[in-house]
């Protein structure tokens, strides 16, 4: 029987075995009594560092910088081509030549609509985060909503305290929803030098 | 940049922001990284090869602005603020708390893995790249990243061992 290196094991749990090596590596957990404990062992710690991260991938998401699609959208299909296209065969095919370029500019601004409405929200979602931290009492929701995208929100500060370093700071509860797909969270921020309330922790509500 | 490709990009902020936390350990200066990240991306759109994975381009360029900023500041921990956990003692949260504070020791693992081991270990175990995409990524030997995990996965267990996965694990979150 091969004795598993830790490097195997690993490679196992990230999935990266090859088909042989992986049945002979299932054959190896039925019969070395070591190796499932070894194994445990190693996929604690991926499921412990999944979740230790977890954090940055809810809440709201910090506005990105945002592209000029106007000027950078051209590329990918030199403007000169169909117009090229509709001047040589205007005489016998105008009709469609023009529903083409007509189609594409439709589809062009519905992503860009799609884009926007999503700034958008994002806008809308970090400006009532804003207001609320910094306005509302303990215990009142504030509300929003963008009737482009359908999605709404609150958030509602919990309760307030000073930290450490002297900076008021806010435990909050957030929701949101879009269609059928909603999430619930609870998180603390703190207000920086600026006026601007960071979020330092979130986490899952119940 | 079209549209198309913008959905795309933005639609990985979420993953970028953790592998930037994972790496810089602060959210402050994980956002401060997919920021500078979004700009080079935008800038440099043009060097995206269509085809090729959208993701690992993004990470590579996050993970050299992170490279290039600790070679010219320690900023590894400075911005970190952490919350006073005394000031949050209220019963509904305890639970939270206890569980936010064990995954804090994980957190303060991955801020003590040697530079290079954290990287690999974040882009195959948390981000779930392949080892040929993140060796690709990273632009190593895939020899080199397979015992660079292996190497950050062993201090994982060792230090798992003081009790903080244990006590993770009993908390039914």
């Amino acid at each position: 029987m091969t004795a598993y290196d830790d490097a195997t094991i690993i490679a196992y749990l990230d999935g990266d075995l090859d088909e042989t090596d992986c049945a002979e590596f299932e054959r190896a957990l039925e019969t070395d009594a070591a190796l499932p404990a070894r194994v445990e062992a190693f996929a604690e710690s991926g499921a412990l560092l999944r979740a230790a991260l977890a954090p940055a991938t809810h809440g709201p998401m910090p506005a990105l910088p945002a592209p000029d699609f106007a000027v950078s959208a051209a590329p990918t299909r030199p403007a000169w081509i169909p117009r090229a296209i509709a001047a040589a065969f205007a005489f016998v095919c105008l009709g469609s030549v023009f529903g083409y370029l007509v189609g594409q500019r439709v589809a062009d601004r519905d992503d860009a609509r799609v884009a926007s409405r999503l700034e958008a929200d994002s806008r809308i979602r970090e400006a009532t985060f804003q207001r609320a931290m910094e306005a509302e009492v303990s215990g009142t929701p504030v509300r929003w909503r963008n009737p482009d995208s359908g999605a709404e929100g609150l958030v509602k500060p919990v309760r307030t305290f000073r930290n450490k370093n002297d900076q008021f700071c806010r435990q909050y509860d957030r929701s949101e929803s879009t269609g059928d797909r909603g999430e619930t969270v609870s998180g603390i921020a703190c207000r920086d030098d600026q006026g601007q309330w960071r979020v330092r922790a979130v986490y899952y509500a119940q | 940049m079209t549209p198309d490709l913008w959905n795309a990009l933005t639609a990985l902020q979420p993953r970028l922001r953790r592998f930037a936390l994972g790496l810089s350990g602060s959210l402050d200066e994980a956002d401060d990284l997919v920021q500078a990240a979004y700009e080079r991306a935008i800038g440099r759109i043009e060097q995206w090869q269509a085809g090729t994975r959208l993701d690992s381009w993004m990470y590579r360029i996050l993970q050299s602005i992170h490279l290039n900023r600790i070679q010219s500041r320690r900023v590894r921990g400075s911005h970190l603020q952490p919350v006073d956990p005394d000031t949050l003692r209220a019963p509904d949260n305890e639970r939270a708390l206890v569980a936010s504070m064990t995954l804090a020791k994980v957190r303060a693992f991955i801020d003590r893995l040697p530079e290079e081991q954290r990287a690999a270990l974040l882009l195959v175990s948390v981000e779930g790249l392949s080892y040929r995409e993140a060796a690709d990524t990273l632009n190593l030997p895939i020899g080199t990243l397979t015992s660079r995990i292996a190497r950050a996965h062993r201090l994982a267990r060792l230090r798992g061992r003081d009790g903080a996965a244990r006590r993770f694990r009993g908390d039914p979150s």
